[in-house]
């Protein structure tokens, strides 16, 4: 390999920026620090939902919380962090999730026979383990810790059956770290859908329902065939080897819960059937709404996982109503004899209808939570689907529809880390991971920022997203083209280029340095065009700048190493 | 002050009831469906305790505060699927179907049974009465062929899907549940589509609109029943959309018989390994299901329409020893009436649907009564979410066509489709002891004025004209500025849904 003088300036600079940075308590590396010790003092604890210590420091030692206590002393060695104006959480959990999950191809090519597919091409793959597909390099792991994530359960994509899912801690794989070192657990789930495969067997929920019966009817008679051939071979055929059934009896075996997930009560029912007839052991994800299955879920103490994904708020319009709404506000549901329309004659007062039942609906997806507190069901957050920035301002829909502040942290928290076993998590006491979050005031207020984030003693600056000069989201530019860029480094200029292709929401670009690379999640938003790419000495490096003409302008962030600023120009075709 | 209250709830919502179009009005339909001015307040509470009585006041009070709405039902406000009723129907004309019709004449209901029927009944303490003057009772209708409060229809990737059951997707939040019950509708037979020569298990329903759970509607205790797919449907999916068998006739046939022949082998086998402990063929729902078809534990439900298809299946049953069977739509069923009635096979038609494609391009609006006056129990079925809404309207037609007695049309979507589906002791004619399902109707059901006007399903009144609600969907999607709710599905024969998604 050919490195031009300014390459190996920049790579050393890589190489070197944390031993210089070391000494500066701004930057927190997971590389060399000089120390693994730090005492937040006199901050506002919250150890666990309703237990505040109003005034007290947290020493986290090598990863773990050595100690927590109005009168403990920080150590000589530590980093002192003031936490004078600070609330300290313990980090979050997220219940069920595919953050840092590499996206597989599904299968989807037209077989002969679509009455009997394969496993794999039917979506039957209960033996695929999330660990071999982790890329936690991407930048939404980044996201969630900036809220205050600090370990997801991950799972899988996929159809009817997709794999078995772990816990991982929400950071990026250090340097020579291997993409599975986020992992904290074994196998946690066996995760479940109502998802057909196209054009294949089975394609219907019913079909689904009934495969799942055969799957696990077989795999629990498999196995005493197999136990029955192993001792005592005379006489019978060796039951043939199927990995989908073992790996089924192995779930069965280690008493692994399923986690089906679900998009509406009608899935919720069909799989509250399935798995009590089968007797699985089971975990509902994803039900929108809750409230016609609590009495089952109360019979089976069943955990559910409720998404932090909500519909659009619909503003009811009352004044078109001949009858004004009593109660328009979100969380409550309107009586229909508030708003009786005569459709045919009155086709505003039709319209105001619907949108109050909308507005209603809308109120009884934000009050979900509320009304698994108030059934005391146990439950966890997901993250499925929702958009990280929208995670916060959902939260605080749920608490305005009678979510209590400490049910919605404990959602985030103690019940995330009991229902998946995690038991040195959860909570901000001795002895403990220190997984911490630190906000300037209460987590679930509007105005409040979190600063920084633990992630198994590791400390993570949260910056404010900078609003980059000219930004504009309604502003049409095409990006394509081969764009000649320069990294303003302290140890000078690093040049190269990178290449846009596509339009629309359909962008792909390499960038060349020293070599060609792929570039990943290629977007643009207005004029801003973001993409991030992977060099195996720095981890990953996401850019994000505003086009103006053919002029490109703004910052690349490395790693943990911080941001530098970059231009770019469009050459000529 | 009571008085007055009650005077002007009166006015409010007395109306005149539905004069027919421009027409004038012969002298025996006046007086079968007479133009009168009717209380809408079929309901009082014959109580005198003095606390129920101004419970009554109270909700009164509460009538006029909404005037405009009349107390409009939305579908949540609607009891739970286990709830069960307690009434009393006052003086009403009742049509039992199997016990003739009887004159002003009460009905006692409790516990969702019919307790008592008879006159000058009175009503135990905080029994609702519903005045029946001027009403006619008649058993709840029962469809035995819908497609509706299903989430998918055909499992169409293979030929044979015995697996698969529609109790797995019963939907309870359909609307079509609710424009059933207001056309009087108390019980359907929900299956699988006709794409598979032998599709899933289909589900007895009772229409107890008002709840989320599927496993509410659900006919308790009601025998197993499958469908099955002769003709064009199965060969048109298979034969020509996939080029394997069947392509024709001959090849459903061969299937039908190769599959129990497998299944007889399949149970022979596993219960072999059950026996002496060895291997066991992999455990297959599929064709445990056709075994026990053969067991005699599934009743068939066969679509059908050529005469000679339906013969064909009457010998390959009796090869297999398997006797119950309901043809459904039928309607060549004329021409091997005799054939029928000597196997014992139920017959299920249309009263005046035919010509939508080749195979159906023969019948005649007179089948059901050849299929009655030749002794084979007969009903009528829908098949679609609109004409479930009036299965009277085709019970009268037959009536007018094949000059039936008022009792043989109303048995056709009332005792004998409960026979078909093996629940006619629990329904189907309104006797001492049976289910409290009732469609109440403001004329005799058989007359074309007549408009259903209550129907209650387990003593539950779950559809009530006067309460109706502008919006009766139980599910509203918060995402959706307007939902696409449609009565007709154009172009789509409801047989097929999802039969060509391959």
């Amino acid at each position: 390999m050919r490195l031009t003088t300014r390459l190996v300036a920049f790579l050393l600079f890589l190489f070197f920026a944390p031993l210089l940075h070391a000494q500066g308590i701004t930057e927190g590396t997971p590389l060399r620090p000089v120390t693994r010790t730090f005492a937040i003092t006199n901050a506002r604890v919250v150890q666990a939902p309703g237990q505040v210590l109003e005034r007290g420091t947290v020493v986290v030692r090598d990863g773990i919380i050595e100690s927590v206590g109005a009168n403990v002393l920080a150590p000589h060695d530590a980093e002192i962090i003031e936490g004078d104006s600070l609330t300290v959480y313990a980090g979050f959990i997220d219940a069920f999730s595919h953050v840092g999950v590499t996206q597989v191809e599904e299968d989807e090519e037209d077989i002969d026979d679509p009455g009997n597919p394969t496993n794999d091409r039917a979506g039957i793959m209960p033996q695929r383990d999330v660990r071999t597909m982790l890329d936690p390099s991407g930048g939404s792991i980044k996201d969630l810790r900036n809220i205050g994530f600090t370990v997801a359960h991950v799972v899988p994509e996929g159809r009817m059956l997709p794999g078995k899912g772990v816990a991982i801690l929400l950071r990026e794989p250090q340097r020579f770290e291997d993409a599975q070192g986020v992992v904290l657990t074994g196998s946690l789930s066996l995760y479940a859908q109502f998802e057909r495969s196209e054009g294949v067997y089975p394609g219907t929920p019913m079909g689904i329902m009934a495969k799942m019966r055969d799957l696990f009817i077989e795999a629990r008679r498999r196995r005493t065939s197999v136990n029955r051939y192993y001792s005592d071979p005379e006489g019978r055929a060796r039951p043939a080897y199927d990995p989908v059934l073992v790996a089924l009896q192995e779930a069965l075996d280690a008493n692994l819960p399923m986690y089906f997930r679900v998009e509406n009560t009608n899935e919720a029912f069909r799989a509250l059937n399935i798995t009590e007839e089968l007797e699985l052991p089971m975990v509902l994800v994803g039900l929108p709404w809750s409230t016609p299955l609590t009495n089952r879920l109360a019979d089976r103490r069943i955990t559910a996982i409720a998404p932090l994904a909500l519909p659009d708020t619909v503003a009811a319009d009352t004044t078109a109503l001949a009858i004004p709404v009593a109660t328009p506000s979100p969380g409550a549901s309107v009586s229909i004899q508030q708003r009786r329309a005569r459709s045919h004659r009155d086709l505003e007062n039709e319209r105001a209808a619907l949108r109050a039942q909308r507005a209603a609906a809308v109120g009884r997806y934000e009050s979900n939570a509320a009304t698994l507190q108030d059934a005391e069901i146990p439950f966890a957050f997901s993250t499925y689907e929702v958009k990280t920035g929208d995670i916060r301002e959902n939260l605080r829909r749920m608490i305005t529809a009678g979510l209590n502040a400490d049910d919605a942290l404990a959602a985030l928290t103690t019940s995330p880390a009991e229902l998946l076993g995690l038991g040195m998590l959860g909570t901000v006491e001795e002895g403990k991971m220190a997984n911490l979050v630190l906000t300037d005031g209460d987590y679930f207020e509007e105005d409040t920022n979190v600063l920084l984030v633990f992630v198994e003693g590791v400390k993570y600056e949260i910056e404010e997203e900078e609003e980059l000069e000219g930004a504009d989201p309604d502003a049409v530019v095409d990006p394509a083209g081969t764009w000649a860029f320069s990294v303003a480094t302290p140890d000078g200029e690093v040049e190269g280029t990178f290449t846009i292709t596509g339009s629309g929401t359909s962008l792909t670009g390499t960038i060349r340095t020293d070599e060609t690379r792929d570039l990943e999640s290629v977007t643009l938003e207005g004029n801003v065009l973001n993409f991030s790419f992977t060099q195996p000495e720095m981890g990953s490096v996401r850019v994000s700048g505003v086009i103006d003409g053919d002029s490109f302008s703004g910052t690349a962030t490395v790693g943990s190493l911080g941001s530098f600023s970059i231009t770019a120009t469009r050459r000529p075709n | 002050m009571r008085i007055t209250l009650l005077r002007s709830l009166l006015k409010y919502i007395i109306r005149p009831a539905a004069v027919p179009l421009g027409r004038s009005l012969r002298s025996e339909m006046l007086a079968e469906s007479p133009i009168r001015l009717r209380s809408r307040a079929l309901i009082s509470t014959e109580n005198h305790s003095p606390r129920l009585q101004s419970t009554y006041f109270n909700s009164l009070l509460a009538l006029l505060l909404f005037a405009g709405s009349a107390a409009a039902q939305t579908a949540v406000d609607l009891p739970p699927a286990n709830a069960r009723g307690d009434l009393l129907i006052r003086g009403a004309t009742v049509l039992t179907v199997t016990n003739g019709t009887h004159e002003n004449t009460d009905i006692l209901v409790r516990d969702g049974k019919i307790e008592r029927i008879g006159q000058g009944l009175s009503a135990p303490s905080g029994v609702q009465v519903i005045d029946g003057n001027g009403l006619h009772v008649m058993p709840g209708i029962i469809d035995p062929h819908a497609h509706i409060a299903l989430s998918a229809v055909n499992e169409a990737r293979n030929t044979i899907s015995a697996e698969v059951q529609m109790g797995d997707v019963t939907d309870p939040t359909q609307i079509s549940i609710y424009r059933a019950l207001a056309g009087g509708v108390t019980t359907i037979h929900t299956l699988h589509g006709s794409a598979n020569a032998i599709g899933g298990e289909s589900e007895t329903l009772k229409l107890r609109y008002g709840t989320f759970d599927p496993n509410g509607l659900h006919f308790e205790g009601a025998p197993r029943t499958i469908k099955f797919a002769l003709g064009e449907n199965p060969t048109r999916v298979h034969g020509r959309g996939r080029d394997i068998r069947p392509r024709s006739r001959m090849g459903v046939e061969q299937l039908y018989r190769e599959a129990f022949s497998e299944a007889r082998r399949y149970r022979d086998a596993q219960n072999e390994a059950a026996e002496n402990g060895s291997t066991p063929p992999p455990y297959s729902r599929r064709m445990e299901t056709l075994a026990d078809i053969l067991d005699g534990e599934v009743l068939i439900h066969c679509h059908s329409y050529r005469a000679d298809e339906i013969y064909m299946l009457m010998n390959v049953l009796r090869d297999f020893g398997v006797d119950r069977i309901t043809f459904q739509h039928v309607n060549e069923g004329f021409k091997v009436a005799p054939e029928l009635a000597e196997f014992g096979a139920g017959a299920s038609v249309f009263s005046d649907w035919w010509s939508y494609k080749f195979e159906v391009y023969y019948s005649t609006a007179y089948n059901v009564a050849i299929l009655l006056r030749n002794g084979v129990r007969a009903s009528i079925n829908s098949d679609s979410r609109e004409l479930i809404r009036h299965l009277y309207h085709e019970a009268a037609k037959s009536q007018r066509y094949g000059d039936l007695t008022d009792d043989e049309a109303l048995s056709l979507i009332t005792i004998n489709p409960a026979w078909q589906l093996g629940i006619d002791d629990r329904v189907g004619s309104i006797e001492e002891g049976k289910d409290a399902d009732l469609a109440i109707f403001d004329g005799h059901p058989l007359s074309i004025y007549a408009r259903p006007v209550m129907t209650i399903v387990d003593g539950i009144i779950r559809f009530d004209e006067a309460r109706d609600g502008d919006d009766m969907r139980l599910d509203i999607d918060p995402e959706a500025e307007i939902e696409d709710v449609r009565l007709y599905d154009h172009n789509e024969d409801s047989c097929l849904v999802d039969a060509f998604v391959l």
